[in-house]
């Protein structure tokens, strides 16, 4: 192997490889599961509300598992059945009741309903793809070995070691900090440089606000808030320059050590989904809960046992090596 | 799984992904992220106002009998904001923000790519046949049937807003008037 080689091989290690334990990806596996819950009743209780009986709906455009598979409409009573499904599977998931099937039916359940969703008028909605890529990372791991009622089931499995614990949650990081740099790629691509000179949030912000029509003095009837900082060009610019130093600087929390800086940025890019969900309507809200992912759950937890319960700390295992 | 083969499993899951970003795939579960970067700049912006009583109650329909009906979200078992997509866009032949995006300013390596002459788009969408094709299979309506949708109108209205000078410049109606066409029984199934 040339140096070169090594050299990228034990970076490649350092960084999947190390850092976790089995409680750690035990505990992000039950938060995550937990942070879902809320998340999918956000993004399908409007299939939830369809009248079961009613029209099946041949869809406008069908997405291209759906074309693949032939599903060209959508049975409702089945789509209400597959929400159950996808809750309960989400539960025995965060419960880590055998856990790889229950992860296994929420990807399976994901993919049915972001279906029918965006089939009906040709949509693609991009909430779920962290989400769903944070699934397939798990699907393999043994994120149900700690904290999980399989490890009751199965008191002799062997404890996993710090690199099987560790490259779920690095790969999550990095899928994560990929999606919002990829999305810094695509602005620069399609628009270039013009799109951070505030224009296109002026652009956005506007027609939000005009969405619900305007009254007789030319002000919308809603929004107002959103309608008022679109009149700033200085405050739009400011906003499409925060936009652009939060998405670019994304991959940079991959190298921030501390959990304080790191716990600081990531708040502050929450507070960014958070405005955008009520300016904008952008539905990122709860995708925070994939940051989840950037801590080590497992101190965390410990310190608010030790607060809370005042119980001794529990043994926290040093990870192994492998 | 051993080490060796979570190696491979990663490399395979961020080439695979970044391999997308490159050739702009948007299929879930992969992307390459375009969300909002599409943008062209003009003097006036128009904006589609939702009017959810309009919308809801939705579509004005002529069948083949010549009888007119109105046939809304509650009748086609929709959601409300599918409904304000088809109603206010679909109807109009305007494309969703998946077509937009994946239209806007292709690159020569894409065109090459893809096999696109100067000026192709990379998704040409029939939405008057799609429409038709919807509406009527959902409602279990043949061609030959004499509740057959043949025509399918709809209108909203559109701000016009100035953006040099931040005021709102008229409000405008908007309508469609989509016709069936009887070639389209060639792929009617």
């Amino acid at each position: 192997m040339s140096g070169a080689a090594r050299r990228f091989s034990e970076v490649w290690d350092r960084f999947f490889y190390t850092g976790f334990s089995a409680e750690s990806l035990g505990l992000l596996r039950i938060c995550f599961g937990v942070g879902l819950l809320p998340f999918h009743i956000v993004q399908f209780e409007s299939l939830v509300r369809l009248d079961s009986d009613g029209t099946s709906f041949y869809f406008i455009d069908p997405m291209w598992h759906f074309e693949l598979l032939g599903i060209d409409f959508n049975q409702p009573l089945l789509t209400m059945l597959v929400c159950c499904v996808l809750m309960v599977a989400t539960l025995t998931m965060a419960l880590g009741l055998r856990t790889r099937t229950s992860i296994a039916v929420v990807i399976v359940s994901i993919f049915y309903l972001k279906g029918v969703r965006d089939s009906f008028s040709a949509d693609v909605h991009h909430r779920y793809l962290v989400p769903i890529n944070a699934l397939f990372l798990l699907l393999p791991s043994k994120c149900g070995w700690a904290y999980s009622l399989d490890s009751r089931r199965r008191p002799g499995a062997p404890r996993p070691l710090e690199w099987e614990a560790s490259w779920p949650i690095k790969a999550m990081q990095l899928y994560c900090a990929s999606f919002y740099f990829w999305s810094i790629i695509a602005k620069l691509r399609v628009t270039g440089w013009a799109w951070f000179n505030g224009e296109r949030v002026q652009d956005v912000l506007l027609r939000r606000s005009l969405l619900w029509g305007v009254d007789e003095a030319g002000n919308p009837v809603a929004n107002q808030l959103a309608y008022d900082m679109a009149q700033s060009p200085a405050l739009c610019f400011l906003l499409s320059q925060i936009t652009f130093i939060l998405e670019a600087g994304f991959p940079f929390i991959l190298l921030i050590g501390s959990p304080r800086w790191r716990l600081l940025f990531l708040a502050g890019v929450a507070f960014f989904h958070l405005v955008n969900g009520v300016l904008l309507y952008v539905g990122f809200v709860l995708m925070p809960i994939v940051f989840l992912s950037f801590f080590d759950l497992e101190p965390v937890y410990q310190r608010l046992r030790r607060r809370w319960h005042g119980s001794p700390p529990a043994e926290t295992p040093q990870a192994s090596t492998s | 799984m051993t080490k060796r083969q979570i190696t491979w499993f990663l490399a395979a899951f961020f080439l695979i992904h970044w391999a997308a970003v490159l050739f702009r795939n948007d299929r879930f579960p992969l992307t390459w992220a375009p969300m909002y970067s599409s943008y062209t700049r003009s003097p006036e912006m128009k904006v589609r106002v939702a009017d959810e009583e309009k919308f809801m109650r939705g579509f004005r329909v002529t069948r083949r009998d010549g009888s007119v009906d109105w046939i809304g979200a509650e009748r086609l078992n929709v959601p409300k904001w599918n409904m304000y997509r088809l109603y206010t866009q679909r109807a109009f032949k305007d494309n969703s923000n998946k077509y937009t995006n994946g239209n806007s300013a292709l690159d020569p390596f894409y065109r090459w790519v893809w096999g696109l002459e100067e000026g192709e788009p990379a998704f040409a969408i029939e939405w008057d046949w799609r429409m038709f094709w919807s509406l009527n299979k959902s409602l279990g309506h043949d061609p030959g049937d004499a509740e057959f949708i043949v025509r399918i109108q709809a209108d909203f209205i559109r701000v016009y807003y100035n953006l040099q000078e931040l005021r709102l410049v008229r409000e405008v109606t908007e309508e469609t008037d989509l016709r069936w066409d009887e070639a389209w029984l060639e792929r009617w199934r």
